[in-house]
């Protein structure tokens, strides 16, 4: 049992070293983890209480030593705001992507596994669903569904899950045509096992980078859609939503627009930074 | 790393004594093929992969199936296994009775039974016959789960796992490596240790050494007898080599573009007079230690187009002794003492089999 932890070990060791050759990785990783740090610690950095309490005497005013990132219209403290905020873009992010990918790689595995008739009727849904705009997808959804946290999930859920679905069938389908998937059904493995446990797991490399190119995505379109009053709704702060927020006052107070967008770009940028790094340490073909 | 006998084909050379006679008797055979007809049917074309072949396999014996590549070794295996694709392949014509019981009429699920109980395969390259992210004890347990007939538990499969691993010559501690830390002759090992590991009736061995290098090609085929003796498994063992055929079989079956054009005894085969031309050509296509010559005698140009069905002898555009009737007549199935040629010319010196006398009076 020792052994097969040290053995564990290495292999991480090498991976490791493999993915902090990449300097651009290793600073993605930096700001997910500041990033983290943020999403974890919120409550001890600034209360929950002080981005909703609104002061009419202290509105519209600029960074200061008070107000780090100033103030918005109702007097709200934006740097409490910003740091609450990463909770909720993260999560979501996070979820979505989380969603999107347990549920694209059953459909596209089985798509890409038994081919045939299964794989051109998930296919041409797929297609159909394709065919509408992501964003307008979501749309769609929240606007039948309702507005909330809940529903928002589920409608950027269902939105990512088509292109998930395409990519996971197309590794799957060279995975399948592998030597060891025969010998699997050779001794007797059903469906269900080859797939969860023979073809998932050796297309997990391409899989996992796209996750995390995901998650930057999610958040950037969840930010695009309280943006436009679809997403989170105030007075909860999320990054998208501030943004919104602050474009009525874009000539006035350009800072309410600055540091949520600002936050925006480097967490998305981090997490784009780590999924390129992964792509590298996680390919076989560059090992060196 | 066991010891390993050098020459694992030896011990079992005592031949049983010929089984080969009623109908009664074939039906106690492990395995029996009659009449298989595969093809692979496409919008494109339609390839006669298998052609009316028949066979039989006793408990204990090796069958080795001998031919070039696409003559259709593999196919035959992959049926037996309920394995062909099933979008493409089509068995047209025949059965395959694996103890008693039809492989081509079984539903999914009597076949998941099937594969790796009753019978199971040796791919042929363990490179990448293996789920490089499993652990090789895992995989090795794996068909022990599956087909966990005596409710073993947790404790006791991973006993049989090292157990099994000792068997094929692994040190039991390696249980927990992964095959990418396994090179190939040991990784041809695991695969042999999972297809073992349940203890089926046959093992079919898709030209198992051909991946590996000589020296270990000696190893793991004296370790597949030595196994197959302890256990009594039987062995169909598909290659492109008559020296391996030489070393480990009792029956052979020389294969040419979808057909069995001999078949006969280990000894009809390498010490009879009567030879199809075309096993004719292949042992003349290997070198003869007694005999010296410049050059060896391969049979001039290649297999007919598997998509077509001609009308003749099938291997008559390359054969040396082609005459008329073998562009026109399909050659029968002539047999003497279980030693069948496919031939207008040769086998079954002058006695016919019964099959083929009807037909001659039939005409």
């Amino acid at each position: 049992m020792n052994k097969r932890k040290l053995r564990r070990m290495v292999q991480v060791k090498e991976f490791w070293r493999r993915f902090t050759k990449n300097k651009t990785a290793v600073l993605g990783l930096s700001i997910m983890i500041f990033i983290l740090l943020i999403v974890i610690f919120a409550d001890v950095i600034v209360p929950y209480s002080k981005c909703i309490e609104q002061a009419g005497a202290e509105r519209l005013q600029g960074p200061g030593p008070k107000h780090f990132f100033g103030t918005d219209e109702y007097g709200r403290d934006l740097f409490a705001r910003v740091i609450h905020g990463s909770r909720f873009s993260l999560f979501i992010g996070v979820a979505t992507s989380l969603m999107a990918l347990v549920f694209g790689s059953l459909i596209g595995a089985s798509a890409g596994y038994f081919g045939g008739m299964i794989d051109n009727a998930i296919m041409r849904v797929v297609d159909v669903f394709m065919c509408v705009p992501p964003i307008l997808l979501s749309l769609a959804v929240v606007a039948a569904l309702g507005t909330n946290l809940r529903n928002l999930i589920i409608a950027m859920t269902i939105s990512c899950i088509p292109g998930n679905v395409r990519l996971i069938r197309s590794v799957v389908l060279t995975v399948a045509e592998q030597d060891y998937v025969e010998a699997a059904r050779s001794y007797g493995t059903g469906n269900g096992r080859i797939i969860l446990r023979y073809v998932l797991p050796n297309a997990m490399g391409p899989i996992i980078v796209n996750t995390t190119m995901m998650i930057s995505d999610m958040i950037l379109s969840a930010a695009g859609l309280s943006f436009i009053g679809m997403g989170i709704q105030p007075p909860a702060p999320e990054w998208g939503a501030l943004l919104s927020n602050a474009q009525t006052y874009l000539f006035s107070a350009p800072y309410m627009l600055l540091f949520p967008g600002l936050f925006i770009i480097i967490t998305s940028l981090a997490f784009n930074l780590v999924g390129d790094g992964l792509t590298d340490a996680l390919d076989p073909k560059l090992k060196d | 790393m066991t010891e390993l006998c050098p020459h694992g084909g030896k011990g079992k050379r005592h031949r049983k004594e010929q089984a080969w006679k009623t109908m009664e008797d074939r039906k106690q055979k492990l395995l029996d093929i009659e009449h298989l007809s595969i093809i692979y049917k496409t919008d494109l074309e339609t390839v006669y992969a298998v052609n009316d072949i028949s066979l039989s396999l006793e408990k204990g014996q090796t069958l080795g199936l001998v031919g070039e590549t696409g003559a259709g070794k593999t196919t035959t295996a992959l049926a037996v296994m309920g394995l062909l694709p099933e979008r493409t392949a089509r068995v047209t014509r025949g059965k395959i009775l694996l103890d008693g019981e039809d492989v081509c009429g079984m539903t999914e699920k009597e076949l998941l039974r099937l594969r790796g109980e009753k019978a199971s395969m040796i791919f042929q390259d363990p490179m990448t016959a293996l789920n490089p992210v499993l652990t090789v004890g895992s995989q090795i347990g794996e068909a022990l789960y599956l087909h966990n007939a005596q409710e073993l538990s947790r404790e006791q499969i991973e006993k049989k796992v090292e157990e099994t691993l000792e068997m094929v010559g692994i040190p039991k501690e390696r249980k927990n490596e992964y095959p990418y830390q396994f090179s190939g002759g040991m990784r041809q090992r695991v695969v042999i240790a999972i297809a073992l590991v349940c203890n089926p009736g046959l093992l079919i061995a898709d030209e198992p050494t051909t991946a590996l290098d000589v020296t270990i090609q000696a190893q793991i085929l004296s370790m597949i007898c030595d196994l197959q003796r302890k256990y009594g498994t039987s062995v169909i063992m598909i290659t492109h080599d008559l020296g391996v055929v030489a070393e480990t079989c009792d029956m052979v079956g020389i294969m040419y573009a979808g057909e069995i054009v001999e078949y006969g005894t280990l000894e009809d085969i390498f010490t009879g007079k009567e030879h199809h031309p075309y096993t004719k050509g292949l042992f003349g296509s290997i070198p003869n230690l007694w005999e010296e010559s410049d050059r060896l005698h391969p049979i001039e140009g290649l297999m007919p187009d598997p998509t077509l069905q001609p009308e003749g002898c099938r291997f008559a555009p390359r054969c040396t002794e082609c005459g008329e009737i073998c562009r026109s007549k399909k050659p029968p199935l002539r047999e003497k003492d279980g030693h069948q040629i496919r031939c207008h010319f040769h086998g079954g010196g002058d006695s016919l089999s019964a099959e083929d006398r009807k037909e001659e009076s039939h005409e």
